[in-house]
């Protein structure tokens, strides 16, 4: 029965014309040419089957060759952010105990007060080294002229003091007056104590010193001082927890395990 | 044209090593297995692909060629596996390029009576306001002539969805035609 001469329902009549259209679409359609299409695809015989592996830096690469190195930059990316997270994390839980809050200030020209690890409280191990000194430190770098125990420094000339109530002393070394000792802390405080008498940080000799911080009662101010190779004196004070925090002050150990971390030029 | 004969009678397979289908490896045996099925790849990338089909067609061949390890004889026929390439490629060529609205019939109306032209300018519009699921169920089975089971491993869906799929397309387009084709 041809379904054209039957008045039927608006469905029939629908499915007749959705089935009319497409045998005569089939009918009337003529295909391009499959060899020809075959010949514009270049195909090889040796093509292999199976993943296709490209040479990085081979020629003519594809339009996803990008996709691959975006998948490498997301990871670092990510990974470079959780990384961040657990040490964040780790600090967060292991704070340095002379890392309060609020930085200790102080006149002096150069003061670097802030960063810190958990270096200060560890006494053994090798040791993260500090770019910036934990919260209640103070650092004061000089340039000072070094010369040897055997470089002839003749006795103390005269001496002056300098802004952090130290002492630089002026020596004598083969009738040139003017040269200045390689280590130099004389401190004016009254009640200033040396604590070690053989302190050393990272293989350069130092002073270790203690001294009341002056009106403030009760504290205590520990001093390590000593000249790096490169001609550095460095001074690294600490006052103590800053006021309004509660931590406990540091001990002598701890502050000189801060000190031999930390490495202003680094 | 034909385009539900020939080897796509065959069924499942690919190039046969013993009782075994296995996918074509070299370019010969790629050309011979696809060449059967090459009417109803061109038919359906004209469909879909409008003025992009050739090239929506050429693309589906080299990404047959690419992915022919991929076909497997269990899951469909290679006609079903051929078609849902150019489907996927036509897919493509639809997100790049944005063709205009397929009318494929509009063109051919010359000789036919003024009712059935409307009719058929009708059906060639309400086609397009099918979803790209929908169209493609569609083209499949009443134009190309799949019978549903092939439509559903195309759509890669089970029979019963395609049938709802169609089922579903033909609705849509009856209330797109008008009062009519209810």
């Amino acid at each position: 029965m041809n379904a054209h001469d039957t008045d039927t329902t608006g469905e029939d009549r629908f499915l007749r014309l959705l089935d009319d259209e497409g045998a005569r679409w089939r009918a009337g359609y003529q295909p391009p040419s499959f060899d020809d299409a075959v010949r514009r695809l270049g195909l090889s015989s040796e093509a292999p089957a199976g993943p296709r592996v490209r040479r990085i830096g081979a020629r003519g690469r594809g339009p996803g060759w990008w996709r691959p190195l975006a998948v490498a930059a997301a990871v670092l990316v990510l990974v470079g952010g959780a990384v961040g997270v657990l040490s964040t994390a780790r600090r967060a839980q292991h704070p340095t105990p002379a890392a309060p809050s609020s930085a200790t200030t102080t006149s002096a020209t150069t003061t670097s007060t802030g960063a810190a690890t958990s270096a200060a409280t560890a006494t053994t191990g090798p040791l993260p080294g500090l770019t910036m000194l934990p919260a209640g430190f103070a650092y004061w770098p000089h340039e000072v002229r070094q010369y040897s125990a055997g470089s002839g420094a003749s006795g103390v000339v005269t001496s002056r003091p300098l802004p952090e109530g130290e002492k630089e002393r002026l020596y004598t070394r083969g009738g040139v007056a003017d040269e200045r000792e390689g280590i130099v802390l004389d401190v004016l405080t009254p009640g200033a104590e040396h604590l070690q008498p053989n302190v050393v940080v990272r293989g350069r000799p130092a002073q270790l010193v203690r001294e009341a911080c002056g009106a403030t009662p009760g504290c205590t101010r520990i001093i390590v001082v000593w000249v790096e190779a490169s001609g550095s004196r460095v001074q690294v004070r600490y006052d103590g927890p800053p006021a309004g925090s509660s931590p406990a002050p540091l001990t002598v150990d701890q502050v000189l395990t801060a000190a031999r971390s930390f490495e202003p030029h680094s | 044209m034909r385009i539900d004969g020939g080897a796509a009678e065959s069924g499942g397979g690919g190039v046969l090593v013993g009782d075994r289908p296995r996918p074509p490896r070299t370019a010969e045996e790629f050309a011979e297995w696809v060449r059967p099925h090459w009417p109803a790849m061109a038919g359906l990338a004209a469909r879909l692909g409008g003025p992009h089909g050739e090239d929506a067609l050429q693309e589906a061949l080299g990404a047959a060629w690419r992915k022919r390890d991929q076909y497997d004889a269990s899951r469909g026929t290679p006609r079903a596996w051929l078609l849902a390439v150019v489907a996927d490629q036509t897919r493509k060529a639809w997100r790049t390029r944005r063709p205009e609205p397929v009318d494929p019939i509009s063109a051919e109306v010359g000789d036919a009576s003024a009712e059935d032209r409307e009719a058929r300018l009708d059906l060639a519009r309400a086609l397009t306001r099918l979803t790209d699921r929908q169209r493609l169920a569609v083209e499949l089975h009443h134009v190309l002539g799949l019978p549903v089971a092939e439509v559903a491993s195309v759509l890669g869906c089970a029979e019963g969805t395609a049938k709802s799929t169609l089922s579903d397309a033909r609705k849509r387009l009856r209330a797109e035609m008008g009062e009519e084709y209810r």
